[in-house]
């Protein structure tokens, strides 16, 4: 044997210890990735089952509380005393419309006294479902005696401690088109009072005059042509929440958000994802409060060349949406009083989305970003704003 | 660890810090190859012996030279797998179309095929003839520095020269089926 050849031997027998030292550790490796893959998968499950669960307790608290601050989830009214100087019947509303200067401006004048009776409102009024309830604010003389009437409505006198009583001193009788009021805002003695105080008012069940709705692998990911890694482990999984401020219904109701998302990537240019938005908004303007909620899937595309850094995408997918919301509704003035439907409304519409993020990493698992996205349904919703994310990659 | 320090431990003569880098390696490098591997058509199995053919390669290509430290000892490692992974599969017949293919980035294919050398090839495949009790005794000695009277002791001989008798008559019979 001459010493080219023994050395090629010795090549092969260090080859085949190296093999055999391998082989061992390799096994070990073997082991150990199954049982990573066993706590994966139980932490998985575990995670998965949690977020279902919060997922579904934030929907139920959601909408439970929004039923709750709801004056008119069983109907209402509220009775604003006021001393007024013509005969005024405000012409029912839609909620999305702007209310006549006059409303406008008798709104402004009781807007403060109403943010103070919304927190009564909720308690007070009358959960049977039975019918309208009036409000003394106590700022003015006290509520003119009223015939007893067919239905049950509810007399409460905020300006003093009394309980809420179930009064027949309330005829639900039919419009005001008659009543008769004096330039000083009393009522002549001659006149039918019982004809003159009641509004009918939309049940919480949708019907009567509620406004109607349809309403982030090792170097595998290294990328073509470049020697920066994409994804420095093969994480195909990702979970983001966010928060943001949004415009919702037809944009006049803003809303904090909340937005849950689970995405999986099948290329380092494409995602798929399933999220769920909830939006709560505590009133503005007509809005006494409303909660929504949208789900859907999202579609997305890297449009720029991603790094491992930087991901810039677009969005597209189907969504649905449901949002429950109450309003007020017609105003009234009876007896020199403002008397204000609030209607509770909900509705669920099918839609697409459309949004656009970015996506910036802080560690191998760990990302910020942000993103501007909008609904559009059916029933001609919408819900768009911005939300900031923080997201986990597993 | 940095790759000046994986390449001094994987070219050492000490057995203890050749195994700390094959440890490391394995620890840090065998989950993507098994995962390439899985996703084209391989089992765990494939990939175990892919990697360990990629990592001789790897540090044959060290002691050559032809390692260039431009790139990561990770992604060289990685994409020498690839490669003998491709390989195999076009040695199997496999339908190649759906494979990811691999960049050329460090021509690992030219290199690989000019390494392996024929006589190389010869001798591994005479190894593997070799009966299994003397392909084990060959290692132990001349890869695992065991001694003569390990030998003795593992397969209860009388004599360390008999240990020694038995480690030479293997020697001779691979070379004698090498030539």
């Amino acid at each position: 044997m001459d010493r080219k050849e023994f050395e090629v031997i010795m090549q092969v027998i260090q080859e085949e210890g190296i093999r055999q030292e391998l082989g061992q550790m390799i096994d070990q490796k073997h082991a150990g990735v199954q049982k990573t893959w066993l706590k994966k998968t139980i932490w998985k499950s575990i995670f998965g089952v949690a977020l279902v669960s919060v997922t579904a307790v934030s929907a139920y608290w959601l909408l439970s509380k929004n039923k709750e601050d709801a004056p008119t989830t069983t109907s209402g009214q509220v009775i604003v005393k006021q001393n007024l100087t013509e005969e005024t019947r405000q012409t029912p509303k839609s909620y999305k419309k702007d209310n006549t200067e006059s409303s406008t401006k008798d709104r402004s004048d009781v807007q403060g006294s109403l943010g103070d009776w919304q927190s009564d409102i909720a308690t007070k009024t009358d959960k049977t479902g039975a019918g309208p309830m009036t409000i003394n604010t106590g700022k003015s003389e006290p509520l003119e005696e009223i015939k007893p009437g067919s239905s049950t409505p509810t007399q409460v006198d905020t300006g003093s401690d009394e309980d809420i009583e179930p009064s027949s001193e309330v005829d639900s009788t039919d419009d005001l088109e008659d009543t008769q009021v004096n330039e000083d805002g009393s009522i002549p003695a001659d006149s039918d009072t019982s004809a003159n105080t009641t509004i009918n008012i939309p049940n919480s069940d949708g019907q009567g005059d509620t406004v109607a709705s349809d309403s982030t692998l090792a170097r595998d990911a290294v990328d073509q042509g470049s020697d920066e890694p994409i994804e420095k482990k093969n994480l195909k999984w990702d979970f983001t929440t966010g928060i943001g401020y949004g415009f919702v219904s037809t944009g006049d109701i803003r809303c904090l958000t909340l937005n849950n998302e689970i995405g999986y990537r099948f290329t380092h240019r494409l995602y798929a994802s399933v999220h769920g938005n909830f939006g709560k908004s505590y009133g503005n303007g007509d809005i006494v409060n409303a909660s929504f909620i949208t789900g859907g899937v999202y579609m997305h595309c890297s449009v720029l060349k991603p790094t491992w850094k930087n991901q810039l995408r677009i969005s597209a997918g189907p969504a649905l949406y449901t949002i429950s919301h109450t309003y007020r509704g017609s105003s009234n003035v009876v007896n020199g009083q403002i008397v204000w439907d609030y209607i509770f409304e909900r509705r669920r519409a099918f839609g697409y989305s459309i949004a656009i993020e970015d996506r910036y990493a802080v560690t191998d698992r760990i990302f910020v970003g942000a993103r501007l996205y909008t609904h559009q349904f059916r029933n001609a919703d919408i819900v768009s704003g911005a939300n900031l994310n923080f997201g986990y990659k597993f | 660890m940095t790759d000046t320090q994986l390449i001094e431990l994987l070219t050492s003569e000490d057995n203890g810090l050749r195994n700390k880098g094959f440890s490391y390696l394995v620890e840090r490098d065998y989950e993507p190859v098994l995962s390439y591997v899985k996703r084209n058509s391989g089992n765990p199995e494939d990939a175990k012996d892919i990697f360990q053919e990629g990592l001789i390669a790897l540090i044959r290509n060290i002691h050559n030279q032809s390692f260039r430290k431009t790139s990561s000892l990770k992604s060289y490692l990685y994409s020498i797998c690839k490669n003998l992974w491709l390989q195999e599969l076009r040695k199997m017949n496999r339908n190649t179309a759906e494979i990811e293919t691999s960049t050329s980035e460090h021509d690992l294919e030219r290199n690989l095929a000019s390494e392996f050398d024929e006589k190389l090839q010869v001798v591994r495949d005479k190894f593997n003839t070799l009966g299994e009790e003397c392909q084990k005794i060959l290692v132990l000695f001349y890869y695992k520095k065991k001694s003569m009277k390990y030998l003795q002791e593992l397969y209860q001989l009388g004599s360390t020269q008999a240990a020694k008798n038995k480690k030479s008559r293997c020697l001779k019979k691979l070379s004698s089926l090498v030539e």
